[in-house]
């Protein structure tokens, strides 16, 4: 029986600093599977850093923007990978070093127990506290998210994001920046698949904290959603 | 019913001029649809005549409860300003789209080709 074909994506955009050893952490866990292929791919979102140059040096598969199109470009990009060379599992990673190589395991199992076509990693549910700015922030978004398409979760926000084959086939987001997050949940809802959360573990420092999202770019994500309703 | 020809007039009609002819102009050139080029000088020639038959602006505006012709003017212009702002950004995102698509098949033709160099 061939193993089924896994893709771990991970949008970059000038994470030089990081990138490296997000990488060689993610080798470290997925060379201990042994029921799965797994390889890891690069977006990098015209970086003007040595992301690119770091990133080949770790024999991984880089795929280079030469314009900067945002977290939903390079998002939608990988996962266009993972279609066109048949991937049956793809998931999608911070390159900031924010989430933890070890949550991959226990995110796929339920992808492959058949449990659900989408897996969430939530920072809501892990032992890990998010900062208290970043929660009230995310509950926010939840609520914004479950107003606009109709879809509860626990963090709307999350990068760390797993899909099956037939979710793949589904999901194309079309919105380009950070508002993603939130698109990935209509995408779910629109095609009915089964959607489950789980825990998931945050590194937050204050390198991860100044490449995530900003609470002040809140409302112009929420504008860009409300436009992509009427696309 | 006598058209007044107060300075002021004058000089809008002739500003209002400026925009009629683009709209024209654009319309020749194919750069502009025929619905639009219909609808922009629709808005440029309603224009021309609140200038010279303000009475007109003025009945309208009490039929539908506003007091001055000025202040329908005014709403009308503000509510057509919002949508056509709203259609703008709609449109730009639908741009940008379009550009991560081709940015998305640059990436992944470079990628394919980088592929057949390793093998060759």
């Amino acid at each position: 029986m061939t193993k089924p074909k896994f893709l771990i994506i991970l949008p970059a955009f000038n994470e030089a600093n990081v990138i490296g050893k997000v990488i060689d952490d993610i080798k470290i866990e997925i060379n201990k599977f042994t029921n799965i292929n797994a390889k890891i791919l690069v977006v990098d979102d015209g970086s003007y850093d040595r992301t690119v140059e770091i990133s080949k040096s770790k024999k991984v598969t880089v795929l280079t923007h030469f314009l900067n199109r945002g977290l939903g470009g390079a998002l939608a990009t990988g996962l266009e990978y993972a279609r066109i060379n048949n991937f049956d599992i793809a998931l999608t990673i911070d390159s900031d070093g924010q989430h933890d190589p070890k949550d991959i395991k226990k995110a796929i199992k339920p992808i492959l127990d058949g449990k659900a076509d989408v897996v969430i990693g939530s920072r809501m549910l892990g032992q890990i506290g998010m900062p208290l700015d970043r929660k009230i922030i995310n509950n926010l978004s939840n609520i914004f998210t479950f107003l606009l398409f109709r879809i509860w979760t626990t963090d709307s926000q999350s990068g760390f994001r797993v899909f099956n084959n037939k979710a793949l086939a589904f999901i194309k987001p079309r919105t380009q920046g950070m508002e993603v997050s939130s698109e990935f949940f209509a995408e779910i809802k629109k095609n009915n698949l089964k959607l489950k959360e789980i825990p998931i573990n945050v590194i937050y420092t204050k390198y991860s904290r100044q490449k995530g999202q900003s609470n002040l770019n809140s409302v112009k994500i929420s504008a860009r959603l409300i436009f992509r309703l009427f696309r | 019913m006598p058209i007044s020809f107060l300075p002021i007039q004058i000089i809008f009609f002739l500003l209002l001029l400026f925009p009629i002819s683009r709209v024209w102009l654009r319309f020749k050139d194919n750069s502009v649809k025929f619905g639009e080029f219909l609808f922009w000088t629709g808005i440029w020639l309603a224009g021309v005549l609140s200038i010279f038959f303000p009475e007109f602006l003025t009945y309208f505006a009490n039929v539908v409860g506003i007091g001055r012709g000025s202040d329908l003017v005014i709403y009308i212009s503000l509510a057509l300003l919002f949508y056509l702002i709203f259609r703008t950004n709609v449109k730009m995102e639908n741009i940008q789209n379009d550009i991560s698509k081709v940015v998305r098949q640059v990436a992944l033709q470079n990628d394919e080709l980088e592929k057949k160099k390793t093998k060759n």
